[in-house]
Formats: structure tokens, sequence, C-alpha cells
């Protein structure tokens, strides 16, 4: 019998290959000038949908927790950037901070009210509240434009030197990008803290983090809150990058989407969401431009990644990176650190 | 007895004193009355066995005490001050810890990191055990402890049935309690497994007191000081392993004469 070691991530340089990453990106303007509209826009669309991603999986992929109203939390997001832009007198930076917050807040209320009622009962909530904001947001029309949606120019100013938001999508590819990055790696940093050990732990383990003396419900919490900013600032992204929102970003699909860019790149790996990302949407596009139900051939996409490799692309990865040692004891020195680590579930396999 | 000198050793300057008490505590489910009446004082850094035929309510007593369930009836006190009712959460900071009968760890997480999570909630709630030692180092030690040190990289759910029951208590024993209970330690194990495990909870005795439910009479022999014998949810004897071998009354329940 083989035992696969756990990427418990101690090693030291782990934040080696993130260094690499941040020089590879600084090279993105030159890489992004051979670009046209059309790309810019896309690959802009992707790193907001991939933070999106992010959110959900900060929730469930770590906290444990399955959330079906990301996409609502994004849409507070947009539309608080909206409204706050059409006042046209506030700082656009207060203006996404503000979106942000708005959206943590009603996901700290929600989160106050769905944790304690248990896992099950927890996601069903989030389905609700995801259908309520889409049925709320057509009703309001006078505050949310309906389906039609509200048009907007969110005021230009300059932040040390540079102007935020960028002018054109060129400059709000580049920022998004950024953004996505610093968040990945703030959660890969954080992951590696006790701190994201206790959060992973409770998510193997409710019952027993419990008689250790945590708090179950305060670090749920406070998870649920973190993923409600990170998809509350997608929306602030899209929605500058845009101009416009319209109550399709209530739509449970994007919630949906979500989960299954996640599911596929590697719940509770820091990349998984956007690996998922960058493999669904340009299929889920170019199938969409084929058939009107591309919906399905996904379906069955996620149907095979689920049973074949449960833990997703990116864990499949890093498992196979992972070394493999005898189940007889022997010394493991530091454990080689694979970005992601903490991937659900046990691995045991034949010899 | 060996209670003595350990707890005066650990202790250091308080006299042998009781610990854990259980004050007519009565828990009734429905029609079923689980435990009536149960006096128990554990004394400070003892390891005491709590037997009794199967549904005499060891586990339940466990229960009661750790805040699962409010007893109907009775008080729970830990130095003097009632825990009754408190939860869990509330109960484990003041150091009163547990395992449970099925194995109860983080089985996604590595064996370093199923202790490090218990040494971060020792640093945090139990800040006068805790002492100046990086979380990190207290985690390492307590491998060391129970001899899973080679094993610390390893995903606790690759371990054998045998290392996961010592991580189990590796992950009690981190937490620096007061009070250890320890709910069928040895079930399941092999020969040699158990024997590790008598060997660990003798190393513990006079670090925390110790109260364990077990099935196998050797084991208890072997670290129990003494032995608290449960039937239909009452102490009906109390004594030292030898003493209660011995105990007609005690016969009689197991070989259900």
């Amino acid at each position: 019998m083989t035992v696969t070691r756990a990427r418990d991530g101690h090693g030291r340089r782990w934040w080696g290959p993130w260094l690499v990453a941040a020089c590879a990106l600084a090279l993105l303007p030159l890489v992004s000038s051979a670009f046209n509209e059309f790309w810019d826009f896309f690959f802009t669309e992707m790193a907001i949908l991939a933070l999106l991603g992010v959110s959900f999986n900060v929730v469930y992929g770590y906290g444990g927790r399955h959330s079906f109203c990301q996409g609502m939390f994004y849409g507070i997001g947009a539309y608080v950037t909206a409204w706050l832009a059409q006042r046209g007198d506030v700082h656009p930076l207060l203006v996404v901070a503000a979106a942000t917050l708005a959206a943590s807040g009603v996901a700290f209320v929600a989160g106050v009210v769905f944790i304690r009622t248990g896992t099950h009962n927890f996601t069903i909530a989030t389905v609700i509240l995801g259908i309520v904001a889409f049925l709320t947001g057509n009703t309001l029309r006078w505050l949310t434009g309906g389906e039609d949606g509200l048009n907007f120019t969110l005021p230009v100013s300059h932040v040390a030197g540079l102007a935020f938001p960028p002018a054109g999508i060129r400059g709000k590819l580049h920022l998004t990008v950024a953004i996505l990055f610093v968040v990945l790696f703030a959660l890969a940093w954080v992951m590696r803290s006790t701190a994201g050990k206790i959060v992973v732990a409770i998510r193997e383990n409710e019952l027993r983090a419990q008689y250790l003396g945590y708090g179950v419900f305060a670090w749920t919490l406070v998870i649920f809150t973190i993923g409600g900013a990170l998809a509350g600032l997608a929306g602030a992204l899209y929605a500058l990058t845009v101009n416009h929102v319209s109550t399709s970003v209530f739509d449970l699909g994007l919630s949906i989407n979500a989960i299954v860019w996640t599911v596929v790149g590697g719940l509770g790996t820091v990349l998984g969401p956007v690996v998922g990302v960058a493999l669904l949407l340009p299929i889920t596009d170019y199938l969409s431009s084929l058939i009107v139900y591309s919906a399905i051939p996904v379906g069955i996409l996620l149907v095979l990644v689920v049973t074949f490799a449960p833990e997703g692309i990116v864990g499949r990865l890093g498992r196979a990176r992972s070394d493999v040692v005898h189940a007889e004891r022997h010394p493991t020195d530091g454990s080689e650190p694979v970005i992601g680590s903490a991937t659900p579930g046990g691995v045991t396999h034949g010899h | 007895m060996a209670t003595e000198p350990a707890a005066t050793g650990a202790i250091g300057g308080i006299a042998i004193g009781t610990v854990l008490e259980t004050r007519g505590v009565r828990k009734r489910f429905g029609g079923i009355v689980a435990l009536d009446g149960v006096d128990l004082q554990v004394r400070r850094g003892e390891i005491r066995a709590l037997i009794g035929p199967n549904g005499a309510g060891k586990t339940t007593l466990i229960n009661v005490i750790t805040g699962l369930f409010a007893p109907t009836d009775g008080e729970v006190r830990l130095d003097g001050r009632p825990i009754t009712g408190l939860s869990p959460k509330a109960i484990a900071r003041r150091g009163v810890v547990r395992t449970f009968q099925r194995t109860t760890i983080f089985a996604g997480c590595s064996v370093f990191d199923n202790i490090l999570v218990a040494c971060a909630a020792a640093r945090r709630y139990r800040r006068d055990t805790a002492g100046a030692t990086p979380v990190r180092d207290a985690a390492a030690a307590v491998l060391e402890t129970v001899g899973l040190q080679d094993l610390r990289g390893v995903q606790a759910s690759s371990l054998s049935h045998g290392d996961q029951r010592l991580l189990d208590i590796a992950i009690g024993l981190a937490m620096r309690p007061a009070v250890l209970l320890l709910d069928e330690p040895t079930a399941g194990m092999s020969l040699a497994e158990t024997r590790h495990m008598v060997d660990i909870i003798n190393q513990l005795r006079g670090a925390a007191s110790i109260v364990i439910v077990e099935h196998d009479m050797d084991v208890v022999r072997e670290t129990a000081d003494t032995v608290s014998v449960l039937s239909s949810g009452r102490v009906i004897a109390e004594g030292d392993p030898a003493t209660i071998r011995e105990n007609e009354q005690v016969r009689d329940i197991y070989l259900g004469r």
C-alpha cells in the first residue's frame, strides 16, 4: 500500500512560483499589445469571472459551505457601482470599496441567519436567496432598470499617477488581472497560515473543531463574508468594465457557472477557479455559437470530472506532483510546496 | 495506586483534589433513563477507567460532561466551578477535552496540520497552560510524544486505523487538557497497536487527569489508578483495578448471572 503525502505546504520557498508568475505578469502589457479589442475584453471577462469563481472556492472549497448565491453578491457589487457612479460625485476607488463592502455586508447578514441552520439547509437557503434577488431585481425596475439595465460612466480620477478606472479596455484588462493576482496570492498566503489550516480543519470536521474550542459559527461567518466581498469586487470590476448593469447579473446561472468552473478546475486549490474558467469559458462561448443548448455538453463534462477526477484539474495535477511514500515509517523531509494545497478528500491507492 | 506522587508531582503545590466532579447527574431520553444519578469524582492527575456493560451510560456521561447534552438533573463541576449546560466549545476552552468512539480527525489535512490546529486552539483558549513555545514546535513535540513524527506530511485519511486512533488522541493531547476523556481509545486496534496505546496513556499520567472508557480489561488493569463501574446509569462500584476484579456485583453484571 502506498500513502499520498498531503501537500501541507510547509516549504520555506513556497512563494517562489508566485514571484515567477508576478514577473511574467509584468510582461502582460507587451503581450496584450498584440490583442485586439475582442481579446482584451475576452480576457478581462475571464479574469473577472475567475474572481467570482475564487469567491465560491473560498466559501465552499475551503470553508465547506455550498453557496448558490455568489452571483447575487456579484450583482450587488455591480449595482452598487452603478448607483454610485450615477451620482457622479463619489471617488471611483470609494465606489469599488463600497460595492465590495455592500456585498460582504449582505453576506454577513445572510451568514448570521443561515449558518446555524446546518450545511444542507445553508445550501438551500442560498438558492432561495439567489432566486429572491433575481425576482426582486426585476420587480424594482425603477431602481435596477430591469432587463434593460442602467448605463453609467464612472468618473476617472488619478491614483498615484495612474488613471482609475483605467481608460480603455486594455487598461481594464491589466487592472483586473493585477487584482486577480493579488487576491490569489493573498489566498495562497492565508491558506498556508495557521488561520488557513483552522479553516480547512473546520471544513474537514466541524464536530472535532468545536470540541477543540473553535467557534465554528464565527469562522464560517468570516469565510462567507470574505466570499461575499470577493464576489462583490468581481461585480464592481464587471460594472466599471462594461459601464452597464442589468438584472441578468442576478441570474442563478451565474452562480451555477461559478460552481462548475471551480469544481472542474479544482475545489480547495488556489488556482482551480482560474483554470476552470480559462478552460470552460472558451468552450462555452464556442459551443453556444454552434448550438442553443450549450449547457448540455458542459454538464456532461462536469459529470465526467466529478466522476473521474473529483479533486478537479489542479487537484489532480497537484496529486501527481506530490510524493508518494511507503506507509512504512521513515523520515520525510520538509515537503515540496505545490500552489494550491489542501485538496479535500483522502487519497489512497493500491500498489 | 500511583495517584499520590503523580498528582502532587505534576500540579505542584495543590494537594490531591477533585478536578472533575459530577453530582447526581441524570439524563433522560424520553422514557429511557440513560443516567440515573451519577456521582463521580476524578482526582487530579489520576487515570480513571469507566467500565460497564453496553448501554450502561458511559458515553452518555461523557457527552453530558463535555456539553453535547445538558443533564436532565444534576451538576458537573470542574475545579469546583459548575460547567453544567455550557456549550462543547466553552467546556473545551476550560480544558475538558474528549475523543470519540469513532475516530474523529481532520481527515483531509496532513498529520502535522491536525496537531497544529489543536496546538493553535490551546494557544488561543488555554493561555494559562500553553507556554511560549511557537505553535509549530509545540505540534512537533506532540507528534514526537505519540511517535507519529515520521508521518507528519501524510494525509491523515491515509494513515492505518491504529495510527488514526493515535492521531485522534494526539489532537486531544495537543489541547493541553486539564481533563482528557478517552472514549474507547483501543477500539478496533491490533494487539501491537493496543500495547503502544497503553504506553502512551501511561506516559500521560500526571500531565492530565484522564478518564478512559474501555472494554479491554487488560488495558484497564495496566493504565487505571481507579475504576468506576457504571451499570444502568449508576455507579455501582469504585476502587482500584484489583479490587474491582474481585467484586461480586461487577462479576454478576459482566457474566450476566
